[in-house]
Order: C-alpha cells, then sequence, then structure tokens
C-alpha cells in the first residue's frame, strides 16, 4: 500500500471521528441547561435505532428468503424478541436468537 | 427502579458490549481475510481496522482501491457515509453523564452498534458515565480490530471451522438490533417510530440503502403531531 493510501486512511479516520466527537463535545446552549428536550430530539434517537435495525433486518431477510433459510431467521428473530421481551437484556436477546439461529439450520 | 440500573463502571460496559463483539467478529473475520486478497498485510489490516475503524467506511475501500479511485473521491464519500455520525452525537450529548475528555474517548468507538446500546441504556433514565460508555467503545474497537488480524492472519478463521456456526454469529447484529428496537419502542413515540421504520424499509425495498437512516430520522419530525 502507498503512502498517499495510509494518508488517506488517517484523513478517513479523522474525518469519522470528528462525525462521532462533534456534537457530543459542543457546549450546551447556555440558560437552558435542564429544560426538557423538544418533542424531535426525544423521538429523533427511537427513529434513528428503528431506522437501522429496519436497515440491518430486511437486507438479512432478503437473503434469507433468497437463500431458502427463512426458518433458522424467522426462529432466531423470534427467539431474540422473546428474550427481550421477557427479560429486557438485549446481550440475552443477542444470545438467545444466535442460538436458535444455529440450532435451527 | 434505580437499583436496577447499571453502575458506572468499565465492568458493566464491558458486559453491555458483548452482544456487540459477537456480531462484530464473524464481519472482522471475513473483512480482514477479503483485505489481505488485495494486497493488504496482517499489520496492514489490523492498523487499517484501528484508524478507520468503520466497517462500512472498510468495506467500501476494499471495492474502491482495487477500482482504482481517486483519493479525494474516496475521502470525500467515506465523509457523507460518515455524516450520520452527528445525529448519533446530538441524541445522546444530553443523555450521558461523562464530562469532555471522557466523551472524546467515547467518540472513537461511536458506531452504529455502540450508539444502539448507550441509546437503549438510558431507555429507563439511567445517565451512562464515562468509564461505563468508554468500556463498550472500546471493546467494539478491540473486538473489530482483533477479529480483522486474526481473518487477515488466518483467513476466514470461524467460516473454515464450522460454516454454521459463522452463519449463526452472523446473525447476532440483527438479533442485537430486534432486542435493541424492542426495548426503546416508548408509547409516546411509537408513530413516529413506525414511521421511521416504514421510511426506512421503503429505501432499502428500492435499493436506496444509504438513505434508510437518515430518512428514518427524518420521521421525528412528526413527533409533535403525535405525542
Amino acid at each position: 500500500m502507498t503512502g498517499a493510501l495510509w494518508a488517506a486512511f488517517v484523513v478517513i479516520g479523522a474525518v469519522t471521528y470528528l462525525t462521532r466527537a462533534l456534537p457530543l463535545l459542543r457546549d450546551r446552549r447556555p440558560g437552558a441547561p435542564d429544560a426538557p428536550p423538544p418533542a424531535w430530539l426525544d423521538a429523533l434517537g427511537p427513529c434513528i435505532l428503528a431506522a437501522i435495525a429496519v436497515a440491518v433486518l430486511l437486507p438479512e431477510a432478503r437473503a434469507a428468503v433468497a437463500s431458502g433459510s427463512l426458518r433458522p431467521f424467522a426462529l432466531g428473530a423470534l427467539a431474540a424478541a422473546a428474550a427481550m421481551l421477557w427479560r429486557r437484556d438485549a446481550g440475552l436477546a443477542t444470545v438467545a436468537g444466535v442460538l436458535a439461529y444455529w440450532l435451527s439450520i | 427502579m434505580r437499583h436496577d440500573l447499571p453502575p458506572d463502571s468499565f465492568r458493566a460496559g464491558l458486559r453491555a458490549a458483548i452482544p456487540i463483539a459477537i456480531g462484530y467478529l464473524p464481519a472482522a473475520f471475513a473483512f480482514g481475510a477479503a483485505a489481505t486478497g488485495i494486497g493488504f498485510g496482517v499489520a496492514e489490516v489490523g492498523a487499517m481496522s484501528a484508524i478507520v475503524f468503520s466497517g462500512a467506511n472498510q468495506a467500501f475501500l476494499l471495492a474502491a482501491i482495487p477500482a482504482g479511485m481517486a483519493i479525494p473521491l474516496m475521502i470525500l464519500l467515506t465523509g457523507a457515509a460518515s455524516l450520520r455520525h452527528l445525529l448519533y452525537g446530538l441524541v445522546l450529548r444530553s443523555r450521558i453523564a461523562a464530562d469532555r475528555t471522557r466523551r472524546a474517548v467515547f467518540a472513537l468507538g461511536l458506531t452504529d452498534e455502540v450508539f444502539a446500546t448507550a441509546l437503549a441504556a438510558t431507555a429507563n433514565g439511567w445517565r451512562p458515565g464515562g468509564r461505563w460508555l468508554i468500556a463498550v467503545a472500546l471493546t467494539a474497537w478491540a473486538a473489530w480490530t482483533g477479529g480483522s488480524i486474526i481473518g487477515a492472519a488466518a483467513g476466514d478463521a470461524l467460516r473454515q471451522m464450522s460454516e454454521s456456526a459463522a452463519a449463526a454469529m452472523g446473525f447476532a447484529l440483527p438479533a442485537l438490533f430486534i432486542g435493541l428496537m424492542l426495548g426503546s419502542i416508548r408509547r409516546e413515540v411509537a408513530v413516529p417510530v413506525a414511521l421511521a421504520a416504514a421510511i426506512a424499509a421503503l429505501a432499502v425495498l428500492t435499493g436506496h440503502d444509504k438513505l434508510a437512516i437518515p430518512g428514518g430520522a427524518l420521521a421525528c419530525l412528526s413527533a409533535r403531531w403525535f405525542r
């Protein structure tokens, strides 16, 4: 790999870092430090989370249908959802989903 | 209930990040193996993962480098793809209880999965502290970087050992997001969240995957009418 490419990796890493860090490091607006967030900001996180989940799950579901492995996908998803509703633990939901997927292959 | 909330400890953060690590490893193995295929050495793969730490951007680079894409264009396109992170910081900044130094360290590892895990942890009013946040981010970073190195050194080791185990571990991130999404749904944001999911689904189904997250985020603007 060339030196120019490594310089590019450093720049890409720095730009990625800045997009992650800048909003976290920005000072709060003076005057209203503990004001409740506006409705849109309160909903922004759950909306992003739902969008990421769909962006991850939908291509996986399509690939499962295309490859004929819908059964492990469906059982894995059901197990993950059931574990989450039962114990409210995303780690447990992940392990349950992976195990159910593996056992149903 | 307050006594059910996790402590602000490195250990609690490590535990919270285990599902992310399980999900990252198979993808990192595959990335490392693929990177050696275009001429990267083992140390170079590790360095690239450590510096860039973005699965989507690194996968893009694996295609862009052999295609001979101009470096400024690579930087521009990966930068555009990273803009979604601005939203993550915007959402988390008032929900976490870390000082600026620890926020700066945490930001090194603020991936989609780390964001989702941190946000889900705040659902019952808890404000994650610096130690917890840094442990989550560093665990994710270590899993991705370490997995890339193993993949580069040993090929796609997991897939070579067991095809079914590799397939099952590939389901870890979908399972994690099922859990995190179910854990974050609240009655007062149910309509915007459903709208966000619908917009993201439309983007994916029409082949505009990159618009799924920013498009879904826009659904939050409907919150003022559905509270």
